[in-house]
C-alpha cells in the first residue's frame, strides 16, 4: 500500500485560503484577510511579493510580420528572401509548396533536398540532441516551467542560509527579496538573459545567483551592500558553451564549490568551476539531452535525467554514472532526502512518486558500520499514487506532477500538478524508513493555479513553502512545529495562539480525521 | 636520533615511490598513444573511398607489419628520455624569477639545453619516421643528380628535417618561457580514461593551431639561411647543391610540402602535449593517506603535509577536503585520541600544518603587497643621478628625518608621493657625506669612520648609478623587476591552500557532531585568526580581473579569484556552524567585527 490522493485534511469552504499549517492544524481565512501573521510571527518581516501581470513588462514574442501589408513577389524573390530571414530549410518548404509561379521539377527537387535533411537531421540527433528541428521541439518540451510564457511568475528560490528570495519574472528579469531591506529589490535584468528556466543561489555565498537562461548560465554578483537596483551585466560571469542552450537546469553542490548546468539540446553536462572559470563537460552516450539535475545535500549523488526515459545517477567521487529507465516519458522533477538516502521522482507521464532508495535509512549514517552498497539495486518503487480524486468544492487533485520539492528537515513534501489548483502537501518521515502520509490542501483564490513553489532553508521553527500563483501573487505557507522553537520564538508564538480560533477563521485538525488515521496505518503497514 | 633519521628517510622515500610510480605508468602511456597516432595516420594515409575493404586491408597490413613498429623503438626511447627530463618540473617547484632576463636565463640551464636537444632529434626522429611511413626516403640527405654525374643534395628532405628540428627547438624554449609550468587539479576527479579521451581531442585541435606559427616562422628563416644552409650541408657531405631539382626561393610555397610540414609540426607538438597532459592526469590522481599508521614506515596524512615534494603536498590537501567535505569515518579518526596516551596527535598534526602553510603563504603574500605598492610610487620617468643630486645634497635637518623616519620602506602609502628616498637609511650616510648640518648634529667621527662613511657614499653612489642604468627602457625592460611577480608566482602556487582553508572549516563544522573529545575548540580562533588575516592579505592584493567574461582573466588572476571565494567560503561555513557560539570565543573586537558580516550574510 502506498500513499494516495485521499486522506488530505478537509478543504476550506468557497471565498477562503489555506493560511498555514500550526501543529497539524491548518488554518484557513477569507482571501481578503489572509495572512499568517494573525496565526504566527515566524514569517513575520517577509517581503510582500504581487507581481500582476500589468506590473511585468512581457517581452515581445508574436511575429512582427503580420502588421506589414502582404506583397505579392516573384518566386524566386520569396526564396531569396525566406532563405535570408527564416534560413534555408524555410526557403525549401516554400519552394516544395506547390503554387502557380514554381515548376513541377522545382517543387520535387526541394522535397528530395528536405527529405534528405531529414535522414540527416535524425542521424545527427542520435549523437547530437542540440541539432535540426528536434532539438527546438526538446527545448520548449523539456523545460522545467511548464507554461513559461503565461504566467508572471516562473520561478522561485529561497537562499540557504538567509531570509532572501530570488524570483524570476515572465518578463526576463530576477528580482531579489530579502527580509533584511524589504523597501530595496534588486532587479537582475540583460539583454542576454533570455527565456530564464530556473536559478540557484550559490551556497555558503551571500551574493552569487546563477540564472539558467536561453544562452547559457548568468552568475550574478548580488552584492548586500550596495545601493544598486539595476545591476549592469558587469556584474554577471556569462557561462556559455556552443550546443550547450537552453539551459533548463542549474544546480549547486551543498558546499558551493561547483555548479552543474543541463541543456535540453545537449547530451552533455558542464561541471563549472566559476572562480577559476573553467568547465568540465560530461557526456555518456544515449537518452538525449539531459534536461534536469538535482545534486544530494551530502554532494555524493547527482541526478541527471534526460529528455528521454532514462536518467542517471553519478557518483561524484569518481563522476562513475548508475544508468537508469522509468517505463515511459521522462523524469519531471526530482529531489532528494536530507539525508541524501532517497531519492523522489516523478515522470513526464505517470502519475505515481517513485522512491529510488541509496542507503537504507538516514539514522544508520552515523555510525561507523552503515554499508555504502546501493540498496537501489532492486528498483524505484512506488511511494505515492497520484491517481486523480476528487477532493471536494468539485476540485480535484493529482495527475502528472510538475514540481516536487521536500523541506530541509525532510518532514514535508509538496507537489504541484498540472491539472489541479491545489498544492498537495505530504507529512514525511525517514526514520526508521521512509513514511509518506497526506498532510494538508492548500488552496489559493478562486481562479489560481500554482505555478513554482519553493521551500525556505532556513526556516528553524518548521517548514515555509512559498507558493506562485499564477496571479503573480507569492504566498508564504508557513508549517510550525511547537517543539522546534526556540524559547524567543515560542513566547511570540503563545502570543499568536488565541487569536487562532478565531470564529471568522476554519480550521481542521489532521489528528481526528479518520480517513487520515487509515491512510496513515495504510502507509505504515506498506513499509 | 638515527632511528627518527631512518623514518624520515623511509617515508620520503615512500613519497617518492608514488611520484615515480604514477611518472612511469604517465611516460608508458605516452609511448602507448604514440603507438595509436601512428596507427591512426596509416590508416588515414591508406585512405580508398570507392574500396573500403581494400582500405581497411591495406591499413591492417601497415599497422601489423614489423618495420612500422620496429622504427617505433627509438622514438619510444626519446619519449621516455623526455617523459623523465620533463617529470623534473612536477618534482621540485620552480623559484620566482622577477626579471625577464632571469626567465631567459632560466631558459638556459643545462637541463633545459639538453631537453632542447632532445627535442631537436625528437623532431628529426618524427619527421624521418612519418615520411617513411607516407613513401618517403626522408632519412636520406642526398639524391642522385638530375642531369650531372654524381651526388647531389636533397633539399627537400633537408627542409623537412630542418623543420622537424626548429619545431623541437621552438616548443622546448616557448615551454620555458612563455608557459606556465604549475600543475593543476582538476576540479572533478574522474577516472583516467575519460580524462584522456576527453582532452585528446582538444589536445589535436589544440596542436593543428600551435603549429601554425612556428611553421611560419621557420619559412621565414628558411627564406632567410637556407641557402647558407645547403651550400655549408653540401660541403660538408661532400656532394654538390642540385640546381635543377626545381629548388628556389619559394621553394616552401609549395602546398603538398607546407601542409607535410604543418602536419609533421602538428604531430611533434601533440606528441609533447600528450606527455604533459598525461603527466597531469596520472600525477593529479587523489591518492588515499592513511591517518595514523601501525607502523613506523607508514606514510600517513601528516607526513605527506609536511612532505618537501609540493606534488606530494598537494596530493594530501586534495585528501584532506576529501575527508573533511565527504568522509565522517575518516573524520572520526582524525578527531580521535591516541592509544596509548590520549593525545589528539592526529589532529593537531594536521592543522600545525595547514595553519603553517596558510600563515606562511599570508606572510610572503604580505611582503610582495608591499614590495608592489613600493614599486607603483617609485618615480616613473627615469632620472639621472646628476639631475637628483642637487635636491640629495640639500641639507636635511634632523626633525625632518625625525618626520618621515616611523614610516617604513615596506608600509604601503596612499601614494601620494615618493618618500622612500628619504626614508631610506641607506641615504642617511649620503646625507651625511654632504651636509655639515648633518654632522654637526652627530657625534665627531674619526678618520676611520670617515673613510667609512666615503665609502658607503661611493657604494650609494654606485647603487645609484646602476638604478639609473636601470631605468633606461631597453634595460629596464630586461633587467627591471617585475613588481608582481612575486605576487603572481605565490598565486600560481596557492591552489592547495585553498583546499586547505576550506577543510579546516569543514573539519571545525564537522566537530559539532563527530569531535566526541572537543579537540577542534582549543585551535578554532587560531583557524579564524589565520583565515581572516589570509583574507585581508588577500583583498589588498592589487591584482584585478577587469573582465567578467569566462576565461577573461590569466591563471594568477583566476587563481587569486579562487581563493579569495574559497576563504570566503570557509568563513561562512564557520560562521553557520559556529555563529552563536562566537560570543564564547576568545577573539579580538576587530576579528569579531569581520565575523559579524559573515553571520549576517553582508559580506559579498
Amino acid at each position: 500500500m502506498v500513499a494516495t490522493c485521499l486522506g488530505f485534511s478537509p478543504l476550506p469552504p468557497d471565498g477562503y485560503v489555506s493560511v498555514c499549517e500550526i501543529d497539524g492544524k491548518v488554518c484557513h481565512k477569507p482571501f481578503e484577510s489572509a495572512n499568517p501573521i494573525e496565526f504566527t510571527s515566524a514569517v513575520s518581516g517577509y517581503p510582500a511579493i504581487a507581481l500582476s501581470h500589468d506590473a511585468v513588462h512581457m517581452a515581445a514574442r508574436e511575429d512582427a510580420r503580420h502588421v506589414f501589408l502582404h506583397v505579392e513577389e516573384k518566386l524566386l524573390k520569396r526564396i531569396m528572401s525566406t532563405w535570408y530571414e527564416q534560413g534555408t530549410v524555410e526557403a525549401l518548404q516554400l519552394a516544395s509548396s506547390p503554387s502557380d509561379q514554381s515548376s513541377i521539377i522545382l517543387q520535387w527537387s526541394a522535397r528530395l533536398a528536405l527529405k534528405a535533411m531529414h535522414v540527416v537531421s535524425m542521424a545527427v540527433n542520435t549523437v547530437y540532441p542540440a541539432f535540426g528541428d528536434r532539438g527546438q521541439q526538446l527545448s520548449t518540451s523539456a523545460s522545467q516551467a511548464p507554461s513559461l510564457h503565461r504566467n508572471p511568475v516562473r520561478f522561485v528560490v529561497w537562499h540557504p542560509h538567509c531570509t532572501k528570495i530570488a524570483v524570476a519574472v515572465s518578463d526576463d528579469s530576477v528580482r531579489v527579496y530579502s527580509a533584511s531591506t524589504p523597501g530595496f529589490v534588486p532587479t537582475l535584468r540583460s539583454k542576454v538573459q533570455r527565456s530564464v528556466t530556473c536559478l540557484a543561489w550559490r551556497p555558503n555565498s551571500a551574493s552569487e545567483l546563477a540564472v539558467g537562461c536561453q544562452i547559457g548560465t548568468l552568475v550574478w554578483q548580488v552584492d548586500p551592500k550596495s545601493v544598486v537596483t539595476r545591476p549592469s551585466i558587469t556584474c554577471a560571469t556569462v557561462l556559455k558553451r556552443p550546443g550547450h542552450s537552453p539551459v533548463t537546469s542549474i544546480q549547486w553542490n551543498s558546499t558551493g564549490t561547483l555548479l552543474v548546468s543541463a541543456a535540453s539540446n545537449d547530451s552533455s553536462m558542464y561541471i563549472w568551476d566559476i572562480d577559476l572559470q573553467e568547465s568540465v563537460p560530461l557526456r555518456r552516450v544515449g537518452g538525449g539531452g539531459v534536461h534536469l539535475l538535482s545534486w544530494s545535500p551530502d554532494v555524493h549523488k547527482l541526478l541527471a535525467a534526460t529528455t528521454s526515459v532514462t536518467f542517471r545517477v553519478w557518483n561524484t567521487s569518481n563522476w562513475v554514472p548508475e544508468r537508469w529507465r522509468v517505463l515511459s516519458g521522462n523524469v519531471r522533477s526530482a529531489c532528494w532526502s536530507p539525508c541524501s538516502t532517497v531519492l523522489l521522482f516523478t515522470t513526464s507521464e505517470e502519475s505515481v512518486v517513485y522512491a529510488l532508495q541509496f542507503k537504507q535509512n538516514c539514522a544508520q549514517l552515523d555510525t561507523m558500520f552503515y554499508s555504502d552498497t546501493p540498496v537501489s539495486e532492486q528498483g524505484a518503487r512506488v511511494v505515492i499514487n497520484l491517481a486523480p480524486e476528487e477532493v471536494g468544492n468539485g476540485l480535484r487533485i493529482g495527475g502528472p506532477v510538475t514540481s516536487m520539492v521536500w523541506d530541509k528537515l525532510g518532514r514535508h513534501l509538496a507537489l504541484i500538478f498540472e491539472s489541479s489548483p491545489l498544492v498537495a502537501v505530504y507529512r514525511t518521515d525517514l526514520t526508521p524508513h521512509l513514511l509518506i502520509t497526506p498532510c494538508c490542501l492548500v488552496k489559493g483564490a478562486s481562479g489560481e493555479q500554482p505555478t513554482a513553489i519553493a521551500f525556505q532553508s532556513n526556516f528553524d521553527a518548521g517548514a515555509c513553502l512559498t507558493i506562485a500563483w499564477s496571479t503573480g501573487r507569492i504566498q508564504y505557507f508557513p508549517m510550525i512545529y511547537q517543539e522546534l522553537k526556540n524559547p524567543n520564538q515560542s513566547m511570540m508564538q503563545n502570543e499568536s495562539v488565541p487569536f487562532r480560533p478565531d470564529h471568522s477563521g476554519f480550521e481542521s485538525s489532521r489528528i481526528y480525521d479518520g480517513s487520515l488515521l487509515q491512510s496513515f496505518h495504510d502507509s505504515f503497514m506498506s513499509y | 636520533m638515527s632511528s627518527i633519521q631512518y623514518d624520515v628517510s623511509n617515508k620520503a622515500k615512500f613519497a617518492r615511490e608514488i611520484f615515480i610510480s604514477r611518472i612511469l605508468s604517465a611516460v608508458v602511456w605516452s609511448i602507448f598513444l604514440q603507438c595509436l597516432y601512428v596507427s591512426y595516420v596509416l590508416f588515414l594515409m591508406n585512405i580508398d573511398i570507392l574500396h573500403p575493404l581494400q582500405w581497411i586491408r591495406s591499413a591492417y597490413s601497415s599497422i601489423t607489419n614489423v618495420g612500422t613498429w620496429f622504427y617505433l623503438i627509438p622514438l619510444g626511447v626519446m619519449t621516455f628520455a623526455q617523459g623523465v627530463l620533463m617529470s623534473k618540473d612536477f618534482m621540485t617547484e620552480s623559484p620566482c624569477i622577477r626579471t625577464r632576463f632571469g626567465t631567459i636565463c632560466s631558459a638556459f640551464q643545462p637541463r633545459n639545453l639538453v631537453m632542447a636537444f632532445l627535442n631537436m632529434i625528437f623532431g628529426a626522429m618524427i619527421v624521418s619516421y612519418y615520411s617513411a611511413l607516407l613513401g618517403d626516403e626522408t632519412n636520406i640527405l642526398t639524391q642522385e643528380c638530375g642531369n650531372e654525374q654524381g651526388k647531389c643534395l636533397n633539399e627537400r628532405n633537408l627542409y623537412l628535417i630542418a623543420c622537424g628540428i626548429w619545431i623541437g627547438l621552438y616548443t622546448t624554449f616557448q615551454r620555458q618561457m612563455c608557459e606556465t609550468r604549475v600543475i593543476m587539479f582538476p576540479m572533478v576527479q574522474q577516472l583516467k580514461y575519460p580524462q584522456v579521451k576527453l582532452k585528446l581531442g582538444q589536445l589535436v585541435m589544440q596542436s593543428i593551431k600551435e603549429a601554425v606559427f612556428p611553421y611560419a616562422y621557420f619559412c621565414l628563416l628558411y627564406w632567410a639561411w637556407g641557402g647558407y644552409l645547403c651550400e655549408h650541408l653540401s660541403g660538408f657531405l661532400g656532394v654538390t647543391a642540385d640546381n635543377h631539382s626545381g629548388i628556389s626561393v619559394l621553394f616552401w610555397m609549395k602546398p603538398f610540402l607546407a601542409i607535410r610540414c604543418l602536419l609533421f609540426s602538428a604531430i611533434i607538438i601533440l606528441s609533447r602535449r600528450t606527455i604533459e597532459m598525461l603527466f597531469e592526469v596520472f600525477l593529479t590522481e587523489r591518492c588515499h593517506f592513511l591517518i595514523s599508521s601501525t607502523s613506523i614506515d607508514q606514510l600517513t596524512l601528516i607526513d605527506v603535509l609536511a612532505s618537501p615534494l609540493p606534488f606530494m603536498q598537494r596530493l594530501a590537501y586534495l585528501d584532506l577536503l576529501h575527508i573533511a567535505e565527504r568522509d565522517p569515518i575518516r573524520q572520526a579518526e582524525l578527531f580521535s585520541l591516541s592509544l596509548p596516551g590520549g593525545h589528539p596527535h592526529n589532529w593537531n598534526g594536521v592543522v600545525s600544518e595547514v595553519l603553517k602553510a596558510l600563515e606562511s603563504f599570508t606572510s610572503d603574500l604580505n611582503i610582495a603587497i608591499c614590495d608592489m605598492n613600493r614599486a607603483s610610487i617609485a618615480p616613473l620617468l627615469p632620472s639621472s643621478p646628476t639631475k637628483s643630486a642637487p635636491v640629495e645634497s640639500r641639507p636635511v635637518l634632523s626633525s625632518q628625518i625625525s618626520q618621515v623616519s616611523p614610516m617604513s620602506p615596506t608600509t604601503p602609502s596612499l601614494r601620494l608621493r615618493n618618500m622612500s628616498i628619504i626614508q631610506s637609511p641607506d641615504r642617511n650616510n649620503s646625507y651625511a657625506g654632504s651636509s655639515p648640518l648633518f654632522y654637526a648634529a652627530n657625534t665627531p667621527a674619526s678618520k676611520q669612520e670617515r673613510d667609512l662613511d666615503l665609502l658607503a657614499a661611493f657604494r650609494q653612489q654606485l647603487v645609484l648609478a646602476v638604478q639609473w642604468i636601470r631605468r633606461k627602457p631597453g634595460i629596464n625592460l630586461l633587467f627591471g623587476e617585475l613588481e608582481d611577480a612575486h605576487a603572481r608566482y605565490l598565486l600560481l602556487h596557492s591552489q592547495h591552500l585553498s583546499w586547505g582553508a576550506q577543510a579546516l572549516a569543514h573539519l571545525a563544522a564537522a566537530s559539532l557532531k563527530r569531535d566526541v573529545y572537543g579537540v577542534v575548540q582549543k585551535d578554532l580562533p587560531v583557524i579564524i585568526k589565520t583565515i581572516v588575516q589570509l583574507k585581508s592579505a588577500l583583498e589588498r592584493l592589487p591584482l584585478h580581473c577587469h573582465k567578467r567574461g569566462l576565461r577573461s582573466g590569466a591563471l594568477e588572476v583566476r587563481m587569486k579569484a579562487s581563493l579569495t571565494s574559497a576563504v570566503k567560503r570557509s568563513l561562512y561555513i564557520l560562521c553557520n556552524a559556529f555563529g552563536p557560539y562566537l560570543s564564547d570565543l576568545p577573539l579580538s573586537e576587530d576579528l569579531k567585527q569581520v565575523l559579524g558580516n559573515y553571520i549576517l550574510y553582508k559580506e559579498g
